[in-house]
C-alpha cells in the first residue's frame, strides 16, 4: 500500500476504534494520535508530490496533484485540531454530566470519520467517487449536528441533511451529464468520469450537456460550500454542531466543497472557454458576500455569526476564482490556506465562550467576557481581528491580491460591490465583538458563569492561536509551493 | 356491409355483452373476496339478482313523475346503444359509422343525465345528493374521458373507435408516453364511472359517502334490475375501450373461427387482467373522503391533459 | 420492442410521480415510489437486457431490491411505529399542485430536446421523463411539509437522476454506482432515525413546525 492509501486507511481504522468500549484515556489518545497520524501521513504525501511524483491509486481515481495536495495537507491539520479541542470539549461536558458513553462513542467515531471522507474528497480525481466521498461528509456530519439531542439541533440535521441531499442529487445530476457529455469520446468506463482525461478531451465534450451539468453541478456543490442562496442550512447547523464539529465543517466541508468546485470549474474552463462557469462563481461568491452582511449586523448568535463569516469568506474564495485573473486565483487559494488556519481559532474561542456560559446567545453570554474568561475572549478578539482580514494577518493579504486583481480586471463593478462589503463587514464583527467583550459586567448574571480553567482545550485554543498569528509572518515554503501549483492547477488545468 | 347487417350484429354484440356484463361484475367480487381470503358470493350471483329483481313489481312513489319511469330506461338503453360503437373482439365495431368518441361519451352522458334527473324527481334528500355527487364527479370524470380518448384519435387520426382499433392494431404496441398517461387517466374515470373503491363503494349503503347508491335508492323490482344491469353494461363498456384501445393485440380482422376463437379467448383474459388491476386498486386503497373525490378526479383529468400535451413535445 | 418498453416503463414512472402530487395518503405516496423504483429498475432491467450489458443487470437488481422494496418497507415502517396515518397536508391545493406540474412537464421535455442524443428516439422520452420528475420533486419538496414525504420527493429527485443516467448514458459506471445507492440507503436511514427523533421531540412529524432557528 502506498502513503496516500495509508493517509486514508488511518482515520477510518481510528473510526473503528472509536467504536469500541474502551476507557476515556485510551480512547482520547486513539482519537488524537490517529489524527496525528493522518496528519503526518497526509504532510508526506504532498512532500512526495513536491518531490516530483503524482501519488495515486486505483487507476487514477485518486491522484494527488498541487490542488489535492493542499486542500489534503489542509484538511488532515484541522482533522487533528478538531480532535485535540473534541477531547477536551468531552471532557468538559462530562465534567457537568452533559455526556454518556454512547454519546461519546458516537463523537470518536464519527470525526475521523469524517476526515477520512474529508481527505478522500481531496484527493479525488473521479467525480463519481468525488461524489460519493461528499456524500459521505454529509451523513458523517448529521449526527454531529444532532449531537446534542435539543429541539433545535433536531431541526438544524434535518434543514442539513435534506438541503445537503437536494444539494447532492443536483451535484449527481450534473456529474450524470458531464459523464453523458463525454460518453462520445471516452466510452461508459470510469474514464469517462475521470477528471484528467475530461480536461485531455475537453474539446470533444458535447457543449451542451456539458454546460447543463456544470450548472447543476455548480448549485449542488455550491450548496455543501454553503455559497448564497443556498446557505440556509449553515447559520443553524455550525450553532448545534458542538464546537470541534463545527470546525470540521466550516474548515473541512468548506474546503472540500470548493475542491469540488473547483475540479468542475477547470473541466467547463477547458470545454467552454474562461467566460462560462467563472460567472456563473462569480455571481454566487458576490451574492455570498452581500448576504452575509446583513445578517452579521445584525446576529444574536455566535456561532452563527462565524457561520455567517464562513458563507462571506467562501464567498470570497468564490470571488477570486471566478475573477478569472490568474493573481485572483492564487489570492482566493492563499486565502483558502489562511482561512483554514485561522478559523479552528475562531471557533475554539468562541466555542469554549459558549460552553462557559452554557449558550451561544449573546444575550447569555455578553457584555464584559473580558472580565470573567480573559484568555478566550482575548483569543476571540484576535481571531475576529484576523478573520475580518486586518493587517498584518494573511487574510489581508489575500483579500488584498483578490481585489487588486478585480481592479485591475474587467470586473470593476464586482470588485466595488466586495471592497464595500468588506468595510462594512469589519465594522459589524467590530461592533458584535465590541458588545460581547467589552462593556459593564452585569452585576448577576442571568445563569452561573463557570470559571475559566487552564485545561487541554485552552491549550489546543493557544495552539491554533499560536499557528494563525504565526502563519501570517512565516509560512512553510513547502505550503507556498503547493498553494502556486495549486492555482496552476485551477488555470491550466493539471 | 348493409345496414341490416350491422344492425343485427349490433343487436348481436350488445346481447353478448348483456350477458357478460354481471359475470364480470361477479368475477371482480369473487376476486375481491379471494384477496381478502374471503369465500365471496357465487360467481353468478349477478345473474340471480337481477332474475329475483326481473320477477319483482316494481315500487314507485306517488308523488313522482315520467322521469322517474323514463330514467331506468334511459339509462340502460343508452348503455346498450354505446356498446354498438365500440370494438370487441373485431378490428371494427358494428354500428361504427353511427359515430364515433362524441357519439359514445354523448350517449353515456344522457344516460346519466336522466338517471339523475330521475334521483332528483322522486324528492327524497338522498336521491339529491346522490344526483349532485355523481354529477360532480363526472363533471371531472368527462373531460378527462374526453381528453384521454382524443389523445388516442389523435395519434389514429379519426374519432371513430373503429378506425382507431384498426390503426393501432396495425402499428403494434404503443410506445409513446402519452399512451400510457391517456391509459392511466382512463384508468381512474373507470374506477370512477364504475362506482368502485376509492371513489365510490359498491358495497355499502353508506349514506355519508355513497354517490351511485344514493341514486338509484328509490328504486326497486325491474327498475332496480335495469339500473344494475345498465351499471354492470357500462363498467364492461368502459374496459373494453380501455382494453382494445391500448392493447389491441389480437383483434381478429377476418370472420375465421380460428381468428374469432383466439380474439375472444385473448379479449377475456384482457378483461380479466383488467379485472386483477381494478381489484387490486380496490383492496389496498381505502375510501376517499367525498371531499378528496374531485382531486383525484382532477388527477385524472390532469394526466389526460398531459397526454395530449405529450403529443406536441 | 425494447426501445418501446424503455419508454414504457419511463412514462410509468412519470405517471407515479404525477400521482403523487395528485393525492394525499401518505401509505399510497409510498408505494407509488416503490413502483416508480421497480419501474426504473425495468429500464435498466430492458436496457441491460437489450445491450447484454451485465452492470445494467446488476443496477436494476440493486433499483428493484433496494428501492423498490427496502426503503418503502423501511419507510412504511417508519410510519407504522410512529403511527401517523394522517394525510399529507400540502401548502398548496391538488389541482394547482398538478397544473404547476403539468407546466414543469413541458419544461422538462423542452430542455431535454437540446441534450446530446435528446431531440429523438427512445431517449428524448426519457430524458425528458426523467428531467420532469425532476421538477416535480423539487416542487414536492418545498410543498409538502411531512416529513416522510419531504424524503419521498427527495428520493423521487434520485430516481429522476438515475434515470438521466439510463437515459443520456446508459448508466454510470458499476463501482460509481454501487457507492452512490450505498450512500443513497445510508441517507435513508439517517433520515428515518431523524424523523423518529423529531416525532419523540415534537409528536408531529410535520416539518412546520421546525421553525425556531432563523436569522
Amino acid at each position: 500500500m502506498n502513503l496516500l492509501l495509508w493517509t486514508l486507511a488511518v482515520p477510518l481504522l481510528t473510526a473503528l476504534a472509536g467504536l469500541l468500549p474502551l476507557p476515556r484515556r485510551w480512547k482520547e489518545i486513539a482519537l488524537v494520535g490517529g489524527l496525528a497520524l493522518t496528519f503526518a501521513l497526509a504532510v508526506g504525501t504532498a512532500s512526495q508530490f513536491l518531490a516530483g511524483a503524482v501519488p495515486g491509486a486505483f487507476d487514477e481515481a485518486l491522484r494527488v496533484d498541487g490542488l489535492s495536495a493542499l486542500v489534503l495537507v489542509l484538511s488532515a491539520l484541522v482533522g487533528l485540531m478538531s480532535g485535540a479541542y473534541g477531547i477536551a470539549y468531552l471532557r468538559r461536558n462530562e465534567d457537568r454530566g452533559l455526556l454518556t458513553p454512547w454519546k461519546r462513542r458516537e463523537f470518536d467515531a464519527l470525526v475521523p470519520l469524517y476526515v477520512f471522507a474529508m481527505l478522500l474528497v481531496s484527493v479525488c480525481n473521479n467525480l463519481g467517487i468525488l461524489w460519493i466521498a461528499v456524500e459521505v461528509t454529509t451523513l458523517a456530519s448529521v449526527f454531529l449536528v444532532a449531537f446534542h439531542d435539543r429541539d433545535t439541533s433536531l431541526e438544524a440535521a434535518w434543514k442539513f441533511l435534506m438541503l445537503g441531499s437536494l444539494g447532492l442529487a443536483f451535484a449527481l445530476l450534473g456529474t450524470v451529464l458531464m459523464f453523458a457529455a463525454g460518453r462520445g469520446v471516452l466510452g461508459e468506463g470510469m474514464a469517462g468520469l475521470n477528471v484528467t482525461r475530461l480536461i485531455e478531451v475537453a474539446g470533444q465534450l458535447h457543449p451542451l450537456t456539458l454546460k447543463l451539468g456544470v450548472v447543476f453541478a455548480l448549485v449542488g456543490y455550491g450548496t455543501k460550500a454553503g455559497l448564497a442562496p443556498m446557505h440556509t442550512w449553515k447559520p443553524d447547523a455550525y450553532r448545534e454542531a458542538p464546537s470541534p464539529a463545527g470546525v470540521l465543517m466550516a474548515v473541512g466541508m468548506l474546503n472540500g466543497a470548493l475542491y469540488c468546485l473547483l475540479r468542475v470549474h477547470t473541466i467547463a474552463n477547458a470545454a467552454l472557454g474562461p467566460g462560462f462557469s467563472s460567472r456563473l462563481l462569480l455571481a454566487l461568491g458576490l451574492l455570498s458576500v452581500a448576504v452575509a452582511t446583513p445578517f452579521i449586523l445584525i446576529q444574536w448568535n455566535l456561532k452563527r455569526l462565524l457561520a455567517y463569516s464562513s458563507v462571506e469568506h467562501v464567498g470570497i474564495m468564490a470571488i477570486g476564482i471566478g475573477l478569472g485573473a490568474e493573481a485572483a486565483t492564487f489570492g482566493a487559494l492563499l486565502h483558502l490556506t489562511y482561512h483554514s488556519i485561522a478559523k479552528p481559532l475562531a471557533f475554539f474561542s468562541a466555542g469554549t465562550l459558549a460552553q462557559l456560559h452554557s449558550s451561544s446567545n449573546f444575550e447569555q453570554i455578553g457584555p464584559g467576557t473580558l472580565g470573567r474568561t480573559p484568555v478566550a475572549s482575548t483569543l476571540f478578539v484576535l481571531a475576529m481581528v484576523i478573520m475580518t482580514g486586518s493587517p498584518p494577518f494573511g487574510m489581508f493579504f489575500s483579500e488584498l491580491i483578490i481585489l487588486r486583481a478585480g481592479f485591475a480586471g474587467p470586473h470593476l463593478a464586482a470588485s466595488v460591490i466586495l471592497l464595500g462589503c468588506l468595510v462594512l463587514l469589519f465594522c459589524g464583527f467590530a461592533y458584535q465583538t465590541g458588545r460581547l467583550v467589552l462593556g459593564e459586567q452585569p452585576a448577576a448574571p442571568a445563569r452561573p458563569v463557570d470559571v475559566e480553567k487552564m485545561d487541554f482545550g485552552s491549550l489546543t485554543m493557544l495552539l491554533a492561536a499560536v499557528l494563525a498569528v504565526g502563519s501570517a509572518f512565516y509560512l512553510p515554503p513547502g505550503l507556498l509551493e503547493l498553494i502556486h501549483a495549486a492555482a496552476r492547477v485551477v488555470e491550466g488545468g493539471r | 356491409m348493409n345496414l341490416v347487417d350491422s344492425f343485427g350484429l349490433g343487436l348481436l354484440q350488445a346481447a353478448v355483452l348483456l350477458a357478460l356484463a354481471p359475470l364480470l361484475r361477479g368475477t371482480i367480487k369473487k376476486l375481491k373476496a379471494a384477496f381478502q381470503n374471503r369465500q365471496g358470493p357465487p360467481l353468478l350471483q349477478g345473474y340471480y339478482d337481477l332474475a329475483k329483481l326481473l320477477g319483482k313489481e316494481p315500487v314507485r312513489s306517488d308523488v313522482s313523475s315520467w322521469v322517474f319511469v323514463a330514467g331506468p330506461r334511459v339509462y340502460f338503453a343508452t348503455a346498450v346503444a354505446a356498446t354498438t360503437l365500440v370494438p370487441v373482439i373485431v378490428a371494427g365495431a358494428p354500428l361504427e359509422e353511427a359515430g364515433g368518441i362524441l357519439v359514445l361519451v354523448g350517449l353515456l352522458a344522457l344516460g346519466r343525465f336522466f338517471l339523475a334527473a330521475a334521483a332528483l324527481d322522486t324528492g327524497s334528500p338522498f336521491g339529491g345528493m346522490g344526483s349532485s355527487r355523481e354529477m360532480a364527479v363526472s363533471a371531472l370524470a368527462e373531460p378527462a374521458l374526453m381528453l384521454g380518448l382524443f389523445t388516442v384519435a389523435l395519434w389514429g387520426g379519426s374519432l371513430n373507435l373503429g378506425d382507431l382499433v384498426r390503426t393501432t392494431a396495425a402499428r403494434g404496441l404503443s410506445a409513446h408516453p402519452s399512451d400510457l398517461l391517456a391509459a392511466a387517466a382512463l384508468f381512474i374515470v373507470l374506477i370512477a364511472e364504475a362506482g368502485r373503491v376509492p371513489v365510490d363503494n359498491p358495497a355499502t349503503h353508506l349514506e355519508l359517502t355513497m354517490i351511485h347508491e344514493a341514486m338509484v335508492l328509490e328504486y326497486s323490482g325491474a327498475d332496480l334490475a335495469l339500473v344494475e344491469w345498465a351499471s354492470a353494461l357500462k363498467e364492461l363498456l368502459f374496459m373494453t375501450v380501455l382494453v382494445n384501445l391500448f392493447l389491441p393485440l389480437g383483434l381478429a380482422t377476418g370472420v375465421g373461427a380460428a381468428a374469432l376463437a383466439i380474439a375472444t379467448g385473448l379479449y377475456l383474459a384482457k378483461l380479466f387482467l383488467l379485472s386483477v388491476g381494478v381489484t387490486l386498486v380496490e383492496v389496498t386503497n381505502a375510501k376517499l373522503r367525498l371531499f378528496r373525490v374531485p382531486e383525484l378526479m382532477s388527477a385524472s383529468l390532469g394526466l389526460a391533459f398531459l397526454a395530449l400535451a405529450l403529443r406536441f413535445l | 420492442m425494447s426501445q418501446d418498453l424503455v419508454v414504457l416503463c419511463a412514462a410509468g414512472m412519470l405517471v407515479t410521480a404525477y400521482l403523487m402530487v395528485g393525492q394525499k395518503a401518505l401509505f399510497t405516496a409510498i408505494r407509488l415510489y416503490a413502483i416508480q423504483s421497480v419501474l426504473l429498475g425495468g429500464v435498466a432491467l430492458v436496457m441491460g437486457l437489450a445491450g447484454h450489458n451485465a452492470h445494467l443487470l446488476a443496477s436494476a437488481a440493486l433499483t428493484i431490491g433496494l428501492k423498490g422494496l427496502l426503503i418503502p418497507w423501511f419507510l412504511m415502517r417508519v410510519i407504522d411505529r410512529i403511527g401517523i396515518r394522517r394525510e399529507i397536508e400540502p401548502f398548496l391545493n391538488v389541482p394547482s399542485s398538478l397544473l404547476i406540474c403539468l407546466g414543469l412537464t413541458v419544461v422538462g421535455y423542452r430542455v431535454s430536446t437540446r441534450l446530446a442524443d435528446g431531440a429523438q428516439g427512445a431517449a428524448h422520452h426519457v430524458i425528458g421523463v426523467s428531467l420532469s420528475m425532476l421538477l416535480m420533486g423539487l416542487f414536492l419538496m418545498v410543498t409538502r411539509r411531512k416529513a416522510v414525504t419531504q424524503i419521498l420527493a427527495l428520493l423521487t429527485v434520485e430516481n429522476s437522476v438515475f434515470l438521466v443516467a439510463l437515459g443520456a448514458t446508459s448508466g454510470m459506471p458499476l463501482i460509481v454506482e454501487l457507492g452512490i445507492s450505498f450512500d443513497v440507503i445510508v441517507a435513508v436511514l439517517v433520515l428515518g432515525v431523524l424523523v423518529h427523533r423529531i416525532v419523540d421531540r415534537f409528536d408531529s412529524m410535520d416539518v412546520s413546525r421546525l421553525s425556531k432557528l432563523k436569522g
